[in-house]
């Protein structure tokens, strides 16, 4: 069923890592993508993956899930990885069939970025997986905060970040709804090129946004007879605060960091 | 034979997940030509998935859906044909209207179904907007502006279109008022009377079922609890309400009429009947207890039915 | 904005008895290029007592729903007056005033709850406010448990029933701590075991609270709860009275396309039979004890 998808799948639980406050979180996840390009030789990959493989197994989200996020971008990392492969040039040549060359810095390197890209990929599921939507929304409005000295409306767009969190699974509902209620009258959607397919979508869409038009102007009463004026003299259920954990989260991230490029040094690039 | 029969018939959603749930066990029904079927069963009694298996929106794991003899999942490439045969209406159906105007949303159905010949589609749009008390007038406005009521009644218009043998109602007077709600059910008796269609009506009201419906299917958990005439299923009102389900008010007063030691029939579910009913009981001087004729009961059902 | 208001609804100033006066009030939908102003209410007054309990009924277009949107300045009247708690809402500094005095639940659950977690849903009343974080925590809580939804409080808005949904929806205006509530049709999208959760809800509010309710509805059988009846046809008042006086005129009802409870009209019919049986039976269980009674 088309309602079983979730976007930014959140699963609830108790380690650490659920419980490192949710503006932390999103900075160390940060740190670590940044980090992750600063990283230049084995040894500090390994540290890197040494750090991150720790992470997920502290954050006790079955392994599986890990794996179901990224399934999705198997088939990017794999095109990346080729074309790095034959573009590359350098001095020793592995393998050599009519013009394609294919050198050995080029194996690293394109090896070096799926790794890259699968560290990331799993950073940040580790950030969905264990934060709830209203805590990133809450956290990102924080730290996004000091925006709003150059007029930038934080408040609404955390607002309607919740909002459309709260709707995505009402109007996929919808959705199937409407698609079955015009499958019921003969609508015909498995056939056909691509030009029919396109239009046999418009019974969907239309009703789809009159519908979602109507939501939109009853919420927004709703939301005026509850008293909702903006951002301005709000308070919020959840406060959120910093606890020792998190410092301690911080100071592991800067040794984390201090270690990748000491190390760094230690041994000769092999990206760039 | 049925025109529309299931059997064995079972669904189970979210295969293979960790929210597996049976909606439907081991359903077998049978569905005469021209009958009019009251189909209740609180919210999650399998009700909705029964009518979406009756029309090949949904396949059943086990167990086979008999269309005028024939499997509909026999060629799985043309169930789509099924969907014209046994029209569906959902619940909230006004929801799906979309066209320019009314006389397009309606010819929807019917043009997918393959009618190319103008005359033939137009004379189809014409006659399904009449049985849903549509005025003329209305065909050429948008399907926007219309009032409640009037979109409900285009958008099941949209399905009588097609011109189905089995026509199937999940709810057709949710939300709607009195006034709203009686034009729609007189609506339907009438084209069932005038078509001779075979009709499933979906409701949470027993008022509504009771009013016009032959036989009624009762729904639980994924099963029949009841099917059987309108007059019979009434009788068992104590297990109607365990089960979830309101019977009529005026069932309720016999009921409870039953309760104080009274000596009364309990197959009550209509007005006209109920008021017969409850006079006879009244004039009924001498002996509040049995020793009544037992013809004098029998006379009671026959006016009741001809209510 | 008046940072002064406090949560507590008795600290504010209280008009008196009369909580929301509708005097003399019209109202007309303005008008568009092609069609003329459509006037949707022609001089109701109304006035609603504290801790009352008011079924205004009528069927669709009557405008039943427009005065509704009077009582908490969703709408303003084209003419005449509206007050709630003494305050006029044609005042614009009244309006977060008086919206923290009549709340509003409408008929679709869905379309009323914002946030993706029940408890939050109930804190973003008070959380507009400015209500403190400690206060809003206990205020949650109470609300939820007015409702009986304490216990979903971390659960996902859409993954719950409709009476569910709907009980969150009253827990979210129930925060707010308001004197009235005014409940839009809250029971036309719900299947019979929703209708009955809501009703109870309501019927706690009015009862334990001691809330004034008004509620719009079709079905006879939740107004026949209420303390008093209006009937509403054509944007004028047509009846108003105790459910049994007004229920008792099925004729009348009839002619405007509303129904009558079935245990009303039964009893109607025996006691026009000349049966000795009361004129303001409401519920079944009335109407068997009377018919019982008659018969002895």
């Amino acid at each position: 069923m088309i309602s079983d998808i979730t976007i930014g799948q959140f699963m609830p639980g108790s380690s650490f890592i659920h419980k490192l406050d949710p503006r932390m979180k999103i900075i160390l996840m940060t740190a670590i993508i940044v980090f992750i390009f600063v990283v230049k030789n084995l040894l500090s990959l390994g540290l890197m993956s040494g750090f991150v493989v720790l992470s997920m197994l502290i954050s006790r989200i079955p392994l599986r899930m890990y794996f179901k996020g990224l399934r999705a971008i198997w088939f990017l990392v794999f095109f990346t990885a080729t074309l790095n492969m034959l573009y590359i040039k350098g001095e020793h040549a592995v393998f050599q069939y009519r013009s394609v060359t294919i050198y050995e810095e080029a194996l690293w390197q394109s090896g070096f970025i799926a790794i890259r890209l699968v560290m990331i990929v799993i950073t940040s599921s580790m950030l969905t997986y264990t934060t709830s939507p209203t805590d990133l929304t809450a956290a990102i409005e924080r730290l996004l905060a000091p925006l709003k000295l150059f007029r930038v409306p934080v408040h609404e767009l955390a607002m309607m970040m919740t909002i459309a969190l709260r709707f995505i699974p009402t109007l996929l509902e919808e959705t199937e709804k409407i698609m079955n209620a015009q499958k019921a009258r003969g609508a015909d959607m498995e056939s056909g090129g691509i030009v029919k397919r396109a239009k046999a979508l418009i019974p969907i869409l239309i009703p789809l946004f009159i519908s979602s038009f109507r939501r939109a102007f009853e919420l927004a009463t709703a939301m005026d007879c509850r008293c909702y004026t903006g951002g301005k003299g709000r308070t919020r259920l959840n406060v959120l605060r910093y606890r020792f954990r998190d410092f301690f989260a911080f100071l592991l991230m800067g040794g984390l960091c201090a270690g990748i490029i000491y190390l760094n040094t230690l041994a000769p690039a092999l990206v760039r | 034979m049925g025109i529309i029969e299931t059997h064995n018939l079972r669904f189970v959603y979210g295969k293979g997940t960790p929210f597996e749930k049976v909606a439907l066990d081991d359903v077998s029904i049978s569905i005469e030509q021209g009958e009019f079927i009251g189909v209740i069963g609180h919210t999650g009694s399998g009700k909705s998935t029964l009518v979406q298996l009756l029309n090949g929106l949904l396949r059943p794991e086990s167990g086979k859906v008999i269309l005028q003899g024939n499997d509909i999942w026999a060629k799985p490439k043309k169930i789509r044909n099924v969907r014209f045969e046994v029209g569906l209406v959902f619940q909230y159906p006004e929801y799906q209207l979309f066209e320019e105007t009314v006389y397009k949303d309606i010819a929807f159905g019917p043009t997918n179904k393959g009618i190319k010949d103008k005359d033939q589609l137009d004379k189809m749009i014409r006659t399904a907007a009449e049985f849903a008390g549509l005025k003329e007038s209305l065909l050429e406005k948008s399907p926007f502006e219309l009032s409640g009521g009037e979109k409900r009644r285009a958008a099941i218009a949209g399905v009588i279109a097609m011109q189905p043998k089995v026509l199937i109602l999940d709810e057709p007077t949710a939300g709607l008022d009195p006034k709203g709600r009686d034009r729609i059910l007189d609506r339907i008796s009438s084209y069932r009377e005038k078509t001779g269609s075979t009709v499933l009506l979906v409701s949470h009201s027993m008022e509504d079922i009771a009013r016009v419906a032959d036989r009624v299917l009762v729904m639980n958990h994924g099963k029949v609890e009841m099917f059987d005439k309108t007059k019979n299923i009434f009788k068992h009102g104590e297990r109607l309400a365990d089960i979830g389900l309101r019977v009529p008010q005026v069932t309720q007063v016999f009921l409870e009429l039953k309760r104080l030691g009274a000596d009364v029939r309990t197959d009550v579910y209509t007005m006209d009947f109920a008021k017969g009913v409850a006079a006879d009981f009244l004039s009924r001087k001498d002996n509040p207890l049995p020793d009544i004729p037992k013809e004098g009961i029998e006379n009671a059902t026959q006016g009741g039915e001809a209510q | 904005m008046e940072e002064n208001i406090t949560i507590n609804p008795d600290n504010s100033t209280d008009g008196g008895e009369i909580q929301i006066s509708l005097r003399d009030v019209y109202f007309e939908y303005e008008s568009t290029d092609e069609s003329p102003p459509k006037e949707v209410l022609h001089g109701i007054s109304i006035d609603i007592k504290k801790g009352e309990f008011v079924a205004l009924l009528g069927h669709n277009g009557s405008g039943k729903s427009t005065i509704a949107k009077h009582m908490n300045a969703i709408l303003l009247p084209s003419g005449g007056k509206v007050f709630v708690a003494g305050m006029d809402t044609c005042d614009e500094n009244l309006l977060t005033a008086i919206r923290r005095t009549v709340g509003m639940v409408f008929q679709n659950p869905d379309n009323q709850l914002v946030a993706t977690i029940v408890e939050e849903d109930v804190a973003f009343g008070p959380e507009n406010l400015g209500v403190p974080s400690e206060e809003i925590r206990k205020t949650v809580d109470e609300a939820l448990k007015a409702v009986g939804m304490y216990e979903y409080r971390r659960h996902a808005p859409h993954k719950l029933s409709g009476g569910q949904k709907q009980r969150v929806a009253i827990a979210g205006i129930i925060a707010m701590r308001p004197k009235c509530i005014v409940f839009d049709e809250p029971t036309a999208m719900l299947d019979p075991r929703g209708r009955q959760e809501v009703m109870s809800a309501i019927d706690s509010l009015v009862r334990k609270l001691g809330i004034t309710v008004v509620l719009i509805t079709h079905y006879m059988d939740e107004a026949a709860k209420a303390d008093r009846v209006i009937i509403i046809n054509d944007g004028k008042l047509l009846m108003e009275g105790k459910p049994n006086e007004v229920f008792s005129h099925i004729d009348l009802l009839r002619e405007h396309h509303l129904d009558v409870p079935q245990a009303t009209e039964l009893a109607q019919y025996l006691r026009s039979l000349g049966y000795d049986i009361p004129d303001d039976i409401l519920t079944p269980e009335e109407c068997a004890a009377a018919i019982m009674r008659a018969k002895k």
